[in-house]
């Protein structure tokens, strides 16, 4: 599964609502929350929410991305759109073991 | 891929027996498409209808439920989150931890998923209503009720806080508390004990299961959209 595939179309599904000058960018580097130039609360929930519905469609099965780990990282797999690729990959690699 | 359901679309848990059960009939008539759910199976024979017996202790049985409004339904209005339990009336002091954990799971932990993942459906139509079912224990705070008192005290607080976080994603989050309506949950509290509890009130009769309606009905409109992270009695609490 094409996880990086599946962030930058839920970028693009979110960029739709969004003004002009909050939009983000499809890059690993791109910062989606905790830093100036990032995604409010609100605007990450429905990112996440487009993530999450995006990964059943493909794989069938609904992987929560409110995870235990989420919340304690010191590093926020949120942080970067290249965090939250390598958390998304643990997360499924974690399921098929 | 299935097109998504032209009806609005209402989860109410606990619906195998009284108020739920009287929610399900009552919004089925009213033009809604019920998703309900109980441990137990379900006597609700309506097309409009679907079942999962399920226990809402169990984070990925609630996750099933989601699973179904994501990709069949591909929609939801309205969370009534109903189904609780009261399995001691007992002095705090002989409160099983078992009892404890099991009765937080049932009326508060299930309900908190419940909310994560309806809002978030909710999120995509910038449109929700959610109502939390609370209960008058949690303002006469009754000697023996510790238990469920502070869990529907613990369901009040989450719901002012998830209001301020929705909010503006088109979702109104609400406590319905009723008066006491006679349901076998309240006949397996002590009648002598309801009445002096009713007595408080400013109705001191039971209440029916119409006024829990009239006031979701309320809540439910577009209109109301400024009324959220409210805690509403009935009765006269």
């Amino acid at each position: 599964m094409d996880v990086l595939k599946i962030i930058f179309d839920s970028i693009d599904e979110l960029n739709l609502d969004l003004e002009e000058s909050e939009k983000i960018s499809k890059t690993e580097e791109t910062q989606i929350f905790g830093t100036g130039d990032s995604l409010d609360s609100l605007q990450l929930v429905n990112l996440i929410t487009i993530i999450e519905q995006k990964l059943e469609e493909e794989k069938g099965q609904f992987i929560s991305l409110a995870d235990e780990r989420a919340m304690s990282m010191e590093q926020s797999p949120f942080k970067t759109v290249g965090s939250l690729k390598y958390y998304i990959e643990t997360l499924i690699n974690e399921r098929k073991n | 891929m299935k097109e998504r359901t032209d009806k609005p679309v209402m989860l109410i848990t606990g619906t195998s027996r009284g108020i739920g059960n009287f929610l399900a009939h009552y919004y089925l008539k009213n033009g809604f498409f019920v998703v309900g759910c109980s441990r137990s199976t379900t006597t609700i024979q309506h097309d409009n209808y679907y079942h999962f017996s399920i226990d809402i202790s169990e984070e990925s049985a609630i996750l099933q439920v989601f699973t179904y409004l994501r990709t069949v339904l591909k929609r939801l209005d309205v969370l009534i989150n109903n189904a609780a339990i009261n399995p001691a009336i007992v002095n705090a002091t002989l409160l099983p931890y078992d009892t404890v954990q099991r009765t937080f799971k049932v009326n508060v932990f299930g309900p908190m998923l419940f909310c994560r993942e309806g809002a978030k459906i909710m999120s995509r139509d910038k449109f929700g209503r959610i109502i939390n079912l609370g209960s008058m224990a949690s303002k006469h705070e009754v000697s023996g009720e510790a238990l469920y008192t502070s869990t529907k005290a613990a369901l009040n607080s989450y719901t002012r806080v998830l209001a301020k976080e929705v909010y503006k994603q088109g979702i109104t989050v609400n406590v319905v508390a009723p008066s006491v309506i006679s349901t076998e949950l309240s006949e397996k509290i002590n009648q002598k004990a309801l009445t002096e509890v009713l007595s408080r009130n400013a109705i001191q009769e039971f209440g029916k299961f119409e006024d829990v309606t009239n006031i979701i009905d309320l809540l439910l409109k577009k209109e109301s959209q400024s009324i959220t992270g409210q805690i509403i009695f009935l009765g006269g609490v």
